[in-house]
This record gives C-alpha cells, structure tokens and sequence, in this order.
C-alpha cells in the first residue's frame, strides 16, 4: 500500500465518521412531532367517548397515539400545576368528559364554546379519553 | 314545627359539610432516572394525571397515560415510550389503594398531614403492592396531596440495556404533587 492510497482511506474514514456524528446530532436534537403538521382523524367527543366506552382495545387500535381532531362543546377547564391549560369538552356521560392539555399556555376558552381541537391521543382513563400536546384548530 | 324538622332534614341531606369525592385531572407526577454519569437530566413530566381522593372512606385513585410524559428531549421521550414503557402495550400507569391513617386527616380543617398511602402500584402492566409516605395540606377547601417514591426499574420488567449501563438510573425517582379540589 502506498502513501496515498493509506491517505485516502484515512480521509473516507474522517467522512463517514463526520457524516455519522451529524445523523446522531440530528436524532439527539430533532423536535417533537406536532399534531397541527399531520392529518388528524376528525371525530365528535360524543363518538369518541362512545367508541372507548364500548370497546377500549379497539379505540386504542385506532386513535391511540395518532393524531385526532375532536369537535365538542367545552364543558370547564383546569389550569395545571406549571400554568398550563386543560379543556374538558362534554360528552353525553358528565363524568367522563375528552380531556385536552393544550400546548400554549396563554389560550383561553369560554365554557359552553363549540371548539375544534387537534392533539395526540393518549387513550382512556378514569376520567375519560386523554388529548396531549393539543392546539386549537 | 313539624315543617322546620322536615327542612332541617332536607338541609341536612342535601348539604353534607365536604363533597364525598376530591379530584384533579391536573395532578402532577414526575419520573428522573438521572445519574451522575447521565449527560443531561433525564426526566419527564406528566401534568395530566387524573386523581380521585374518596372524602369517606380515605381510597385513593392515580391513574395516568404514559404518553402524556414530556421530556426536553424528543428521542428521550421517544425512547422511554418505545424501548422502556412500551406504552403502546401499556397505555396506563395506576395506582390505586387507601390513605391508612386517614383518621387523622380532617379534610375541613386547613393544617398539613401526613399520611401512609398503600395499596397496588401498576407500571409496564406489572402489579406490585406498595406502601408510600406523603402529606396532604388542607387549605381554603382545597387538598394538596404530595409524595415521593423511589421505584426499582426491574422490579415493573423496564429493562437498562446494558449499552446505556450506568447513565440511566436502575432506581427512578416518581414524585406527585395532586391538587384536588370537590367536583
């Protein structure tokens, strides 16, 4: 081998070394999906909150984790220990409403409000189905 | 007279001096598994916990969505939904027991308490039965429920691999903050 060949490989080497270090640069900083660049599943919380009463697995199948786009009316909200805000939009059992954690602090919703929100479900809890990371639509 | 004693019944049932149920769809639970070898904190958030105190009988609710845990770091968070809880096989984390002093706790009167909690822990779909020290601060009708837990990684089948080793805690600290109001 000679000189030049051996300085070849040394710099395909430092090529592919600094390619890897910048596709692990971009995964260590890449951002957090957000629900308003994707196509949501359009859904009323009534249906909703009636397809996870009736069969949970199957409503996690198809929502959990995936982009929804819930329509209903705001029923009251709840300001989170950091200042952030959760909607609670009425289904047809008062107990069990959808609830929504908003992404921006500073948004605000009168109750009664017929609203459009756009998040990530979470799935189904005690207190009904959960929204995570949601903007208003 | 016999009108003033039936309204004095029907007051006293229909007004009892503290609503039976206590609850929060905010409560706060948070998870780090920072080491001193970690090269950034890990540690999510999770500020969508649902949380119901029964007045009563002292029985005690968490139940939360591991996906609704937020991490600074988009791939920490993708890792510990994917590698770690596997929350889509897992969607919820719960516990669910009883205050066992809750005699000692007045719920009308503002002070702060502490109380043991036990009762079963469910993480990763593995039931574990624990017993957990906290308080509860009553103020102005409103309690504060605050608790800190260590749990042990392995002991809810959440595998380290060994490749991360040491920079990512076998031990993770969980801390709740519930601010419960009556509903």
């Amino acid at each position: 081998m000679n000189k030049k060949m051996i300085f070849r490989i040394l710099i395909g080497l430092v090529v592919i070394g600094a390619i890897g270090a910048g596709v692990a640069y971009k995964m260590w900083t890449k951002p957090h999906p957000k629900a308003e660049d994707q196509k949501g599943i359009a859904i009323t919380t009534v249906a909703l909150a009636k397809e996870y009463g009736a069969d949970e697995k199957a409503a996690d199948a198809k929502y959990l984790n995936k982009v929804i786009e819930v329509t209903g009316i705001v029923g009251e909200s709840e300001k989170n220990q950091d200042g952030g805000l959760m909607v609670v939009l009425q289904t047809e059992d008062p107990t069990a409403g959808v609830q929504c954690a908003m992404r921006e602090k500073n948004i605000t919703v009168s109750k009664g409000q017929n609203v459009t929100i756009k998040g990530f479900c979470s799935g189904n809890g005690i207190t009904g189905v959960s929204l995570t990371d949601c903007v208003i639509k | 007279m016999k009108k003033i004693i039936l309204a004095a019944a029907i007051l006293a049932i229909a007004s009892p001096s503290f609503a039976q149920k206590l609850m929060s769809r905010t409560a706060k639970i948070s998870f780090n598994a920072t080491t001193p070898k970690s090269p950034e904190k890990i540690e999510g958030v999770n500020n969508e916990v649902a949380c119901i105190l029964d007045a009563k009988t002292g029985d005690f609710v968490f139940q939360l969505q591991v996906k609704s845990f937020k991490f600074e770091r988009e791939l920490m968070q993708q890792h510990f939904n994917e590698n770690y809880m596997e929350s889509d096989k897992f969607p919820k984390s719960m516990f669910k027991g009883k205050i066992t002093n809750f005699g000692d706790v007045n719920l009308a009167k503002d002070g702060t308490y502490k109380v043991t909690v036990s009762g079963d822990l469910t993480v990763h779909g593995v039931t574990k039965t624990v017993s957990v020290p906290g308080t509860i601060t009553v103020k102005g009708g409103t309690a504060t429920a605050s608790a800190k837990l260590q749990i042990k990684l392995a002991d809810y089948k959440v595998d380290v691999p060994s490749v991360v080793g040491d920079k990512v805690a076998k031990d993770a600290i969980i801390t709740i903050d519930a601010a419960l109001a009556q509903k």
